[in-house]
């Protein structure tokens, strides 16, 4: 999502004040130098005293880009942000999200999601579920080349065999 | 083809082992695996993690619970493993107490597990220990103890002759040669389970050592070596008609003896105890000395155990004062096979100390032992008893035939070829010497001095000595003649030596020397005497000029015969040497001496084990009496 471009001194130093890591693909290039700026991306220049603001903006930017489901209860329909979602799983053929303990019908087929949310940070793992990245609390290898994914509200995914390699890939190992 | 051969042989005899261990080396495979795989994929979880600019944090501490949860199995199995390599015997200077039954019989387990390995072809366990026990066991003959006593002994005009089971005396009034006493030693009429080894005489004493089986008469004799083995001490006054004043029994075979000349005897025995038997007969072996109704033992917490050493046999070391009685005995637990060395202030034991390849721990292997040392164990004797002094462990083995050449002190003594530690006295020191045959020549590698304390005192090494003739006996590198070989020396009363060798069944050449020089020169001619042989008992009277040379006309020394001539030449007269030849009745099988003579006032007394005879010094051709017994 974001590229850090500053001279090698500064650079650790600003990674570590804004909590980012570089990615491949990305839309925004943050600098501290003018001449570092893309002409084909978004440049955010900035000194380094203005730091704890571009830590807020990119707060901002992040929740700003995030994608909205709309799932259902027994209590109603609410407008869940993706990124408060653990996982997604199916469940007597309907589509559950999971936030949370709590449970919500998505409308949407489970290929649906996975093609909305493939920017983003979800990432199928099974015919089943579709999991948050940012939601994984640890990975547990199981002996049958499977993982045992432990999610944050407690509850294990399983990665299953036939999308391991692309998980691998997803984590880049 | 034997590589792949004992590959075969290992798997074969180990695949039991061999299955778990290839087990746990899977399991920790597939352990680190799965450890590496979950440390992979959570590091680069927390990357994708910042990437996403995801604020939450990783949980470490979960991370370490975790990898701890994996680690632990792997590191108790590594402890478990590892706990088996390591040695639970703690030694202080290579000995350690045994403190208990219990102890000794882990000690002999744990030993023979590593030594005896089982391969392919060989029966159960049990028939290895049973061949042990035939081989190590106490069915194998006592060789002859390292002593200084002998088969006859004398004072004044008294003459004591060892004659199997009993003990002749004889006493010369003038010319006349008394038989005054007999001492039985066995007093029934069944197999005889008393024998006297040797005989002294100290001040107003004479003293006979005997070994004795404890068997009763109804037992047939086949079954003796299955009897404990007692040394006993006899001591009778000689002026009250040889009464038995005195009686002293000690546990075990006599492996050595020497007697001090204050009177103090110092004495080794030795006796296997059969452990394939169990662990609760230990105590009954633990040796003993009895004396009148005073009966020593040590307690097993006072047993010395020699490292590494075969733990099948007590050996004591014991020693008892003539003129006031009073006795002290220490224990250890070492090899049955092993050699005692006496001299005047130290005992010395040698044995095999064996150290074993540590795969020997857990496995069954062809070749358990992965190399020999010889451990040489000192003791000191000072009144009032005796003290041990240390153990050492040195390169080499030691043959299991090696002896001293007892009680000489100043010679080398080496006998087979090979590449062994030879050990040996020389001048109260005790020599090692490590070599090795080169064709004819024997190549000295190593020769180690040590004093009486097991020191090293010098180190020599890398010298080429005698050609290799069988049974070489040699002088020391500072004596004559250091290229000179001789199949036979003689120590004599003197001090001095003599040097024999047999010439192509025609001449003897002698040599008279000290350890310096040689004294005197002589070749003999034997004429018509194409079988002689050079005894062990040849007395040479240097001041008398006289030297008895015994003849064996018909058969070898081990063989039956009833003949016995005995030339007796005179070294100063060259042409006619041979002034006399006297035949004695003979000998019986395997007699403990064929022909000894000494000489008392102006008389020479001849003794084979069956006669005692008497002839003038200055008449030699005529015998003027003899006594048959």
């Amino acid at each position: 999502m974001f590229k850090l471009k500053a001279p090698k001194p500064q650079r650790a130093r600003i990674r570590e004040k804004l909590k980012i890591t570089d990615s491949k693909k990305y839309e925004y290039v943050l600098t501290t130098q003018k001449d570092l700026v893309e002409p084909d991306k978004i440049n955010i220049v900035f000194s380094e005293e203005d730091l704890p603001k571009i830590a807020k903006l990119l707060d901002a930017i992040v929740k700003g880009e995030d994608v909205y489901i709309n799932g259902f209860n027994q209590q109603g329909q609410k407008h869940i942000e993706s990124r408060r979602i653990q996982y997604f799983t199916i469940e007597e053929d309907e589509v559950m999200a999971v936030v949370n303990s709590i449970k919500f019908m998505v409308k949407l087929k489970l290929y649906e999601l996975e093609e909305l949310l493939k920017d983003k940070y979800f990432i199928r793992v099974s015919k089943y579920a579709l999991v948050n990245i940012n939601k994984i609390d640890y990975i547990n290898p199981a002996m049958n080349s499977k993982l045992l994914l432990q999610m944050k509200n407690g509850d294990e995914v399983e990665v299953n065999r036939r999308y391991y390699k692309s998980f691998k890939k997803t984590l880049q190992i | 083809m034997t590589f792949f051969a004992n590959i075969y042989d290992f798997i074969y005899n180990n695949l039991f082992v061999i299955t778990i261990i290839l087990g746990l080396v899977l399991i920790g495979v597939l352990i680190i695996k799965r450890f590496y795989t979950e440390y992979s994929f959570n590091k680069r979880l927390i990357t994708k993690k910042r990437m996403l600019r995801n604020f939450e944090s990783f949980q470490l501490k979960n991370r370490y619970k975790k990898i701890m949860s994996t680690l632990v199995p792997v590191v108790l199995l590594t402890v478990f493993i590892g706990s088996h390599f390591i040695s639970s015997n703690n030694y202080d200077e290579h000995t350690m107490m045994v403190n208990n039954e219990e102890s000794i019989f882990s000690l002999y387990e744990d030993f023979n597990n590593k030594f005896y390995s089982e391969s392919v072809g060989t029966e159960d366990a049990n028939a290895l220990g049973i061949m042990a026990y035939s081989k190590n066991g106490i069915d194998q003959s006592l060789k002859q103890p390292s002593t200084n006593i002998d088969y006859i002994a004398h004072s004044n005009n008294n003459i004591h002759i060892i004659n199997q089971d009993a003990v002749e005396i004889f006493t010369l009034n003038n010319q006349d040669l008394i038989h005054t006493k007999t001492i039985e030693h066995n007093n029934d009429n069944c197999e005889p389970n008393k024998t006297p080894v040797g005989v002294f005489v100290y001040e107003e004493l004479f003293v006979t050592v005997n070994t004795k089986y404890m068997s009763d008469c109804n037992e047939p004799l086949f079954a003796m070596h299955n009897k404990r083995v007692y040394t006993t001490i006899s001591v009778f006054d000689t002026n009250n008609d040889y009464e038995l004043i005195d009686h002293y029994s000690i546990t075990g075979h006599l492996t050595s003896f020497y007697l001090h000349a204050s009177g103090m005897i110092q004495l080794t025995t030795k006796e296997y105890i059969p452990l394939e038997d169990g662990k609760d007969n230990v105590l009954q072996y633990l040796p003993t000395i009895n004396h009148k109704d005073l009966t020593i033992q040590n307690t097993l917490e006072e047993v010395r155990y020699i490292e590494q050493t075969k733990p099948n046999n007590f050996s004591s070391v014991v020693s008892i004062n003539l003129s006031n009685q009073s006795i002290d005995i220490e224990t250890i637990l070492h090899d049955f096979q092993h050699s005692v060395y006496q001299s005047d202030q130290d005992l010395v034991f040698v044995q095999d100390s064996y150290i074993f390849s540590q795969a020997s721990e857990l496995f069954e292997l062809k070749n358990p032992v992965q190399s020999i040392s010889t451990a040489i164990t000192s003791f000191s004797f000072t009144e009032p008893g005796i003290n041990y002094n240390r153990t050492i462990i040195t390169d080499g083995e030691i043959l299991p035939h090696n002896k001293l050449f007892s009680p000489v002190n100043d010679l080398v003594f080496f006998n087979e070829s090979d590449e062994k530690i030879y050990l040996n006295q020389y001048n109260s020191n005790l020599d090692l010497v490590n070599k090795k045959a080169v064709s004819q020549d024997i190549e000295i590698e190593k020769s180690v001095l040590l004093d009486q304390s097991i020191e090293i005192v010098s180190n020599q090494g890398n010298y080429h000595i005698a050609e290799a003739i069988d049974n070489v006996y040699r002088l020391l590198d500072n004596a004559v003649e250091t290229d000179s070989a001789y199949q036979q020396i003689k120590h004599i009363n003197t001090g001095l030596m003599l040097g024999m060798n047999l010439i192509e069944n025609q001449y003897i050449q002698m040599h008279l020397m000290d350890n310096e020089n040689i004294i005197d020169s002589h070749m003999m001619s034997l004429n018509n005497t194409t079988n002689i042989s050079l005894l062990e008992n040849v007395i040479f009277d240097y001041e008398h000029s006289y030297l008895f040379v015994p003849v064996i006309e018909t058969g070898r020394l081990t063989l039956s015969s009833n003949q016995l001539t005995v030339d007796i030449f005179n070294i100063d007269d060259e042409i006619n040497h041979v002034i006399s030849q006297n035949a004695f009745n003979g000998y019986f099988n395997q007699p403990p001496f064929v022909y000894r003579a000494i000489i008392i006032d102006k008389y020479i007394i001849h003794m084979t084990p069956s006669e005692i005879a008497i002839s003038d010094i200055d008449n030699l051709s005529e015998i003027i009496q003899s006594i048959q017994y």
